[in-house]
């Protein structure tokens, strides 16, 4: 077993960091679908219809009460089993596209809240007032509520990205190569010699940039809102 | 015929709220409706333009009608782009300058090119005293400078009528002479209005006609001085009275249970 050795933590980095425009990759669209289905399931708890109502209420409870882990291996060991039952061939699917997949159905659950939260945190008089002047409500929803909707959003989706971003790092249990995958592959090519200035070395990485995401809410907040209330 | 209301009704859930209100307006009336809280006065200015459909009626504007009980999408844009509203917490559009509030429905409704709408928007802030704050969000605004700009973002759409809703009730005192100025100066140019408001001065000075309303029926009505000087039902004199008496908020008064131990109930807002 050799000494603790910290230089080691700094040749690690950009090894590591070789990584990282897959980690990206995961990280934005698992965002982007996300969002995409968050907000079918936002519409749907927002609808008046109780049928929808409840069935968004249903997925958003599972999804959230499911760790991710969970899911990963329910759909990249699971599926491709049913699927083959019927006849469908999921071998030609990339790993990466099942951890998009799966971050994206989970953090799905917290972008429909997220959307469903922000829409009705909208004064109402501010729908009646457009509806007033005669703006269909299409154009309400676009000009006057979404945008204000957004502003009250901004805090919530930079939380949501930085817990989509940690849960990224679960991309190397069925062996995609993100940034944790590249450290134990670093780790092991060194016969786990540093292995704990490696980790080190990635968890440095992933608070670093979590703290820049976090100071890009800030920004993107204070931008956004311009002086005004929401 | 400006405005007709005919036998509107209104419920909601369990209450009736409006029980059957026939009302014509002519053209360049100001109409005033008074009564206690709880009256229906807001659920009647809102059934008007379809924020809150009628259960049962038709409402004419200019030569539109539309009938409570079938009403479709577009039947009901056809009334809202010829009536606009006042709102008693000014509703301001948070996200936008009072410039572009004023703009929003001649852009967006109207179809005026940005140029043109901006212009009109322009004069029209200057006309109810805003000419220095344009580019200032509502939130920096005063409540009285806040209803000014609402008042200029319902004239410029040029509406048949306008509705106003307690315009002045969530106003600190001193705010409230201005906005009622604006009013006043609005008025004398000859559009039709409906103005829901507590104030019996105003009420006097500027109303065509006064209207007071209990229990979603109008109790009556006729001139200001018919109604707020010679009342001859029971019910308008003892609603004056109590709104004339300064120990009275007006705002609180309720008067759906007529017990005098009620007068001073809790507060419910107008
Ligand atoms: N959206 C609503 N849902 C349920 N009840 C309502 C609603 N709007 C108004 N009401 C009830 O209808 C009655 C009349 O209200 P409103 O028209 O606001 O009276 P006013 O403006 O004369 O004070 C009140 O008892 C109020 O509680
Ligand atoms: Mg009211």
């Amino acid at each position: 077993m050799n000494t603790f050795q910290p230089i080691e933590i700094l040749r690690a980095v950009p090894k590591i960091f070789q990584a990282f425009p897959t980690t990206m990759l995961i990280l934005l669209a698992s965002l982007a679908f996300s969002m995409l289905i968050g907000a079918v399931f936002a519409m749907m708890s927002l609808s008046r219809n109780k049928v929808l109502n409840a069935v968004s209420k249903g997925y958003v409870s599972f999804m959230r009460g499911i760790p991710t882990l969970i899911l990963i291996f329910l759909i990249y060991l699971g599926m491709p089993q049913l699927l083959k039952q019927v006849g469908i061939d999921m071998t030609g699917i990339s790993l990466t596209a099942y951890i998009i997949a799966c971050l994206s159905l989970s953090a799905s659950a917290n972008m429909s809240e997220m959307m469903r939260s922000a829409y009705l945190a909208v004064d109402k008089g501010q729908r009646e007032a457009a509806l007033s002047v005669g703006m269909s409500p299409a154009a309400a929803f676009a000009r006057i509520i979404l945008p204000q909707a957004v502003g009250v959003a901004i805090p919530a989706l930079g939380n949501n990205m930085i817990m989509l971003f940690k849960e990224t790092s679960l991309a190397f249990t069925i062996g995609v190569l993100d940034m944790l995958g590249k450290a134990r592959a670093v780790s092991a090519a060194n016969y786990g010699a540093t292995k704990l200035e490696i980790y080190i070395a990635a968890g440095i990485i992933f608070w670093a940039l979590c703290f820049l995401m976090e100071k890009g809410t800030k920004l993107a907040e204070k931008a956004y809102t311009k002086g005004r209330k929401i | 015929m400006m405005v007709s209301l005919k036998n509107i009704r209104k419920s909601f859930g369990s209450q009736q709220v409006l029980n059957g209100v026939d009302l014509e307006i002519d053209v360049g009336e100001v109409v005033v409706i008074l009564g206690p809280s709880g009256s229906g006065k807001t659920t009647l200015l809102r059934t008007i333009n379809f924020l809150d459909p009628g259960d049962e009626g038709s409402v004419t504007v200019g030569n539109h009608t539309v009938n409570c009980k079938k009403h479709s999408r577009p039947d009901v844009l056809q009334l809202r782009r010829r009536t606009a509203m006042v709102f008693q917490n000014y509703n301001l559009f948070a996200n936008k300058t009072i410039l572009e509030n004023v703009m929003e429905g001649l852009v967006t409704v109207k179809r005026r090119p940005k140029p043109v709408a901006e212009e009109i928007s322009r004069k029209m802030l200057t006309r109810v005293g805003l000419s220095e704050r344009f580019d200032y969000y509502p939130s920096a605004l005063s409540g009285g400078q806040q209803q000014r700009a609402g008042i200029a973002r319902a004239l410029v759409l040029e509406p048949d009528v306008i509705l106003f809703d307690e315009p002045t009730s969530a106003l600190d005192p001193e705010l409230v002479g201005e906005v009622l100025q604006t009013i006043k100066g609005i008025a004398e140019t000859g559009i039709t209005m409906i103005v829901v408001t507590h104030e019996i001065a105003f009420a006097k000075e500027v109303a065509s006609r006064v209207i007071y309303m209990q229990d979603g029926v109008i109790v009556e009505q006729g001139s200001p001085s018919e109604i707020l000087v010679h009342p001859k039902d029971p019910r308008t004199q003892r609603f004056l009275r109590r709104i004339t008496d300064p120990s009275q908020d007006p705002k609180h008064i309720d008067m759906r249970e007529d017990s005098p131990a009620n007068e001073k109930s809790v507060p419910t807002s107008a």
